[in-house]
């Protein structure tokens, strides 16, 4: 769709109003429930077992460019699971596949290692493979084996490539945390990760992660707007039922503009 | 600059690229470029004096104006579409129009001259019967020029007005502006096209192209950032013979052949009726056909191991979950090859029974509670996606790339 219609002109300026009252709630300090992740509650026990074991951490943002939200939210994630590593002077490889991604991500590491008292951060640890799919595997996988590592995290966007990656990631032992919105990807982490963020889960990381009010704040927000999505479908559902086929204004109201 | 656009020209973009992205030639194209590395390096010197802070302020302010574009661009309505009614007598009907904009050079006009404005063509049909809106509905006789609709086009005159033609037998025929409209003949029946007031433009949304094409050409330029990266990285390894060396010979090997192959094979032009090659093409065609391609491939085929692998785990059962699992899976695949389809041939096709076919408990199993599941994912995501831009947008989002640590 490459122009509002009408039920996006109403619909998504309420989501946003959603949010952001959210937002303001948490800023004001009221307590918000958030159910916890038993994939993002790994983290620190999988970067503590890398840890552990002397090894180092890789983790993978997938094909994704730095333009893009699912990248951001992974670069984020590295920041936190860089300050962990820091802690016990480990280290963390990040390899990419866009290079505009570099910069960002030698800053986030620099930051947490910084914000931990650490100055070991190297900037190899940030590598641009290749911008072709299956070099990037080949090379995440050579990576993998070289540097023994101990526990991989893959956040982003993935394709066909996951799957080399992941099982390539258990055969050298290492502990594995899969989180990607890409739904075809899902069963593949399943299979091949020991845990698997899935969906929404993976913008919720970060909130869970920091504790931060504006992401819990956006979280709740969020599950406001898939509430009335899912009040919306039921009223659909039993509309269609009970009346056929929608009023000629509603389909107006719905129907995609300009393609 | 599309010679055919289906949007309006931008906010100013006709006096954009007559006055600002203009062709320059001599003394002004190098004062151009000299005034450009300028700019940039005061910008980039700016930047450096601003601290972290303004730096900060400045990326808030890009940011917000960026989404701000490309919500205008969504939110405005597209405007391009036209309707109306045609009036005859007693009967009225229904006028479907889509507009396009045209800039037709005119004949032998130099390469480089400024493009010409942008004239506004609107295609349309006056719709004599109503149309079949059900998509399921078969057998319906296509719609017939003449006896179900008519069609209408034109374009627009500087001053506002349209120049329209309609389609009849004898060929095009023009519309005689009459009261309040065009007077239009609906087989032998006068009647008056009355037009619709033109919709807003949605000024906004001609500018995305051009500014994707300026985010490619920086992304472009990041590219070398990615070989700096590679380069010292591998030449670090190499220099001081440090573990997995080879690798980094290996890269330097490739990274120069298919460079100077790449380049050098530009020269020339094979033609495939001659048997000799020149070395320069033999050599990209090694790198390129006989290394890279062969390795993408065996890359990709070793997927097929790995699945099996993956499913062998995924399918041990150690809880009810994996065991509820391994039975639908166990299910759909049967469902999904004769030979399972076999096994429940003997129930009937038809009837409530056929619902117990393998085939049939497998389709249902994919397209209703995996697709539900599905979509549920999706909407997950989705939600998710659009508060993670929200607050980006009004970088309300934490990181350290924008400033803020958590």
């Amino acid at each position: 769709m490459q122009f509002a219609n009408w039920g996006a002109w109403v619909l998504l300026p309420l989501f946003a109003a959603a949010i952001l009252l959210c937002i303001r709630h948490t800023r004001r300090g009221q307590e918000l429930f958030i159910r916890r992740v038993p994939g993002v509650d790994a983290i620190e026990e999988v970067v503590g077992r890398a840890v552990e074991l002397g090894r180092p951490v890789l983790f993978s943002i997938g094909l994704g460019s730095v333009q893009e939200m699912v990248t951001l939210q992974a670069i984020s994630v590295i920041g936190h699971v860089a300050k962990l590593a820091a802690r016990f002077r480990n280290r963390v490889i990040v390899p990419v596949v866009d290079p505009m991604t570099i910069p960002v991500i030698e800053e986030v590491q620099r930051e947490a290692y910084l914000s931990v008292g650490q100055e070991g951060f190297n900037p190899d640890d940030v590598r641009f493979l290749s911008g072709d799919q299956f070099a990037y595997a080949a090379g995440v996988v050579g990576i993998m084996a070289r540097e023994n590592v101990g526990a991989t995290f893959y956040f982003g966007t993935f394709y066909a490539e996951s799957l080399i990656m992941a099982e390539n990631g258990q055969a050298v032992g290492a502990a594995q945390i899969a989180a990607t919105p890409s739904a075809n990807q899902i069963p593949f982490f399943l299979a091949s990760c020991d845990y698997t963020i899935i969906g929404e889960e993976y913008y919720a990381t970060t909130a869970l992660l920091s504790g931060d009010p504006v992401l819990k704040g956006s979280l709740v927000g969020q599950d406001i707007g898939k509430l009335a999505m899912l009040v919306l479908i039921v009223l659909g559902v039993v509309l269609t039922t009970y009346l056929g086929a929608p009023p000629a204004w509603l389909s107006g109201f719905l129907a995609p503009k300009g393609g | 600059m599309d010679k055919e656009a289906p949007y309006p020209p931008g906010l100013l973009q006709d006096w954009l690229v007559r006055n600002v992205f203009v062709h320059l030639y001599t003394w002004q194209f190098w004062l151009a470029i000299a005034v450009t590395v300028v700019a940039f390096f005061a910008l980039l010197y700016a930047m450096q004096r601003f601290g972290s802070a303004g730096r900060r302020r400045l990326t808030v302010v890009c940011t917000f104006l960026a989404g701000f574009y490309y919500a205008l661009s969504f939110f405005l309505p597209p405007g391009h579409t036209l309707a109306g009614k045609v009036i005859a007598g007693t009967q009225t009907y229904r006028f479907e129009g889509e507009s396009t904009w045209l800039r037709d050079q005119p004949e032998g006009a130099p390469e480089d001259a400024p493009p010409v404005p942008a004239v506004r063509h609107l295609a349309g049909k006056i719709l004599l019967t109503q149309p079949v809106e059900d998509s399921d509905a078969k057998d319906q006789p296509e719609p017939q020029e003449g006896r179900d609709f008519i069609t209408v086009e034109g374009t627009q005159g500087p001053d506002g007005s349209w120049q329209l033609t309609q389609t009849t037998a004898g060929g095009p025929r023009p519309l005689a502006a009459a009261e309040r409209g065009y007077s239009v003949d609906l087989n032998g029946v006068a009647g008056t096209l009355l037009l619709n007031p033109a919709p807003a433009l949605n000024v906004a949304k001609a500018y995305e192209t051009p500014l994707g094409n300026f985010l490619m050409v920086m992304g472009s330029f990041t590219i070398g950032l990615g070989v700096i990266n590679l380069l010292m990285i591998h030449g670090r390894t190499l220099a001081t013979g440090g573990s997995g060396w080879i690798n980094s010979l290996g890269f330097f090997v490739g990274f120069l052949g298919m460079t100077v192959f790449g380049l050098w094979q530009t020269l020339y032009k094979v033609d495939p009726a001659d048997p000799t090659i020149p070395f320069a093409v033999a050599g990209y065609r090694f790198f390129f056909d006989g290394l890279l391609t062969p390795l993408q491939s065996t890359t990709f085929a070793l997927l097929g191991f790995f699945i099996v692998s993956a499913a062998y785990r995924a399918f041990r059962i150690q809880n009810t979950e994996a065991a509820l699992m391994t039975i639908i899976a166990f299910v759909v695949m049967l469902g999904s090859v004769p030979l399972g389809q076999l096994l429940t041939a003997w129930l009937p096709e038809d009837g409530p029974a056929s619902l117990l076919r393998l085939e049939n408990v497998a389709n249902w199993l994919l397209t209703k509670p995996n697709a539900a599941a599905f979509r549920g994912i999706l909407f997950g995501a989705a939600t998710g996606g659009f508060a993670l831009s929200l607050r980006v947008w009004l970088s309300l989002e934490g990181g350290a790339y924008l400033g803020k640590e958590f």
